[in-house]
């Protein structure tokens, strides 16, 4: 089977789990460190995984997009290769310009840590197989409030790209279930083509027998298949 | 009150051919992009009320103008002037020109003098920009920069982007006199606006429009040995051109500059940390309040080997890097 690479910036700290839970899914993964751009090239899908990439200096995601391991990332995407961002990885994505919108600071004022449950919506993306399903996985973050203007977030609902939603356990999407501020509770996105895909929600976190859940499982299946 | 400006310059409505006689310069209309800069032998002084032809005058500020012009170009001062067509005449960009003129001085001299009651020649801590209103029937009256901001004479981009040119010439040109003993008192600027909306000095740089001073003396080598009759205005003239046209290649010490950059966040995008500060301010006491925000500054030093280019490479950088269009709208002003 192909290798996945995950990608590890300066300040990447979830990269050793995003690898066991690819390869507890019989996947083979290895780290691109970000002075190993032309390692890229020679896998097939990429999983950015969270962290504080470049320490968040400026806005999370933002000193990325000057690196040359960001150039390929690029090229990756263009080429169609699958790709996971998570986390930091899906603000990485957003300052890169692959995927639309930014991610803000939480509208708590707080970093958030705690379980929360996603409604996935039917997308034009990998993740549509599991359009309908609620998945109940964990969040980490201090800036992930999606922020898009209203024409582009039309624009985006035209194209099916709006992926996940926070959502309550029933599946509902209601203000409530929005832990953070985002707009339409939004908790991941795809680009128009949909082999990109945000994710703030942690699957690589929701995998093992001792995690409360392992939802996560579904999303990375998905994500694997894409590679097929 | 009324919004449209006062003064208006003669050069700005021109249609194609047509043409505009000013004191010192005749300026035709050759297409949208460009015109044609005579320079004139007649010299005026005290607002046109002195004035006298001098043979061969048109001559030298067409060529000191163009070694000027011509050197700044080099490093990285975008002006008008494209192209020299025969002695008296050269092709410039046609611009919009801006109804302020910017005036930097090193040493006490002219109206300052005046104005404040100091004594000629003081050698100034700090060079000092000042801004008059390019008007002969108002005299050419001082205004403040905010005030002509106010007015519509000028954008505040337009004059932070003057003012760091101002400065920059200011210093390239002192380097330049000094290799030929010569020291640059104070100087007149005039700048406009393509159509691409790139602001370029325009007008000229010649004796006609700054002093020029003996190194450690203050014997005059421009338009006050006409304004004060100290001599053979020309010969000063031609001193300066000769001079000038003997440097070869002289590459100054290129000064430092600061992009200061205040980034905020767009209105109406939730401000997480101004929240926060905005209750810690309440705790302490500021209950009246009702808002607080919290923005980044930036602040950059450059070296001005290539003005230009440095600040065509930071644009680009300030919008795919320093800033998230998205969220995030940014001032920028600069320091010399």
């Amino acid at each position: 089977m192909s290798t996945i690479g995950v990608i590890r910036f300066p300040g990447t700290n979830n990269e050793l789990e995003t690898k066991r839970s690819l390869e507890r899914l019989g996947a083979q993964a290895k780290i691109i460190p970000h002075f190993k751009p032309e390692l890229v090239r020679e896998v097939a899908a990429l999983y950015l995984p969270g962290g504080f990439s470049y320490g968040d200096y400026l806005r999370p995601g933002a000193v990325a997009k000057t690196t040359e391991i960001g150039i390929e990332i690029v090229r990756a995407a263009d080429e169609g290769k699958p790709i996971l961002g998570v986390c930091n990885g899906f603000q990485v994505l957003t300052e890169l310009g692959l995927l639309p919108g930014a991610l803000v600071k939480n509208t708590s004022t707080r970093f958030i840590a705690k379980w929360i449950s996603i409604w996935i919506e039917r997308s034009n993306s990998y993740l549509e197989d599991l359009a309908g399903t609620t998945l109940s996985l964990p969040i980490a973050h201090y800036s992930g409030s999606y922020y898009q203007t209203k024409d582009a977030l039309e624009q985006m609902k035209q194209k099916q790209q709006i992926v996940a939603r926070y959502s309550l356990t029933s599946g509902d999407v209601t203000p409530h279930a929005n832990p953070n501020g985002s707009l339409e509770n939004i908790a991941g996105i795809a680009n128009k083509v949909g082999n990109v895909i945000g994710l703030m929600p942690h699957p690589e976190r929701a995998i093992e027998p001792f995690h409360r859940t392992q939802h996560g499982k579904q999303i990375i299946a998905s994500f694997l298949e894409a590679i097929k | 009150m009324q919004n449209t400006p006062s003064v208006q310059v003669p050069t700005n409505n021109l249609a194609q051919n047509e043409e505009y006689e000013g004191k010192a310069k005749i300026i035709r209309v050759l297409d949208e992009q460009t015109v044609l800069v005579k320079f004139k032998d007649d010299l005026t002084a005290f607002d046109g009320v002195k004035k006298a032809t001098k043979k061969g005058k048109g001559h030298l500020n067409a060529q000191i103008t163009k070694i000027l012009f011509s050197y700044l170009q080099d490093k990285g001062i975008p002006t008008h002037f494209l192209e020299q067509l025969d002695d008296t005449t050269f092709r410039a960009r046609k611009l919009r020109m801006i109804p302020v003129e910017f005036v930097i001085r090193n040493y006490s001299a002219g109206s300052f003098v005046r104005r404040y009651g100091l004594s000629k020649g003081m050698k100034l801590k700090k060079p000092i920009l000042e801004l008059f209103v390019k008007s002969d029937a108002l005299h050419d009256p001082l205004i403040d920069p905010n005030v002509a901001i106010e007015l519509g004479f000028l954008t505040r981009d337009e004059y932070e982007k003057g003012k760091l040119y101002s400065y920059l010439i200011n210093d390239f040109l002192s380097q330049l006199f000094d290799q030929i003993g010569l020291t640059l008192v104070d100087f007149k600027l005039e700048f406009g606006i393509d159509q691409e909306g790139t602001l370029y000095l325009g007008d000229e740089l010649s004796p006609d429009s700054m002093r020029l001073w003996k190194k450690g003396t203050q014997k005059s080598f421009d338009k006050d040995v006409f304004r004060e009759d100290k001599g053979e205005v020309i010969e000063a003239y031609e001193y300066v051109y000769r001079r000038l046209s003997e440097i070869n290649d002289f590459q100054p010490s290129p000064p430092e500059f600061m992009i200061n950059l205040s980034i905020r966040l767009k209105p109406g995008i939730v401000d997480a940390e101004g929240a926060v500060v905005k209750r810690a301010l309440t705790r302490l006491g500021l209950t009246q309040l009702s808002e607080a925000r919290v923005g980044k500054l930036i602040d950059l030093k450059l070296s001005a080997t290539n003005v230009l280019k440095s600040l065509e490479t930071f644009a680009v950088g300030r919008t795919e890097f320093l800033i998230n269009p998205l969220i995030e709208k940014s001032e920028i002003s600069f320091d010399v």
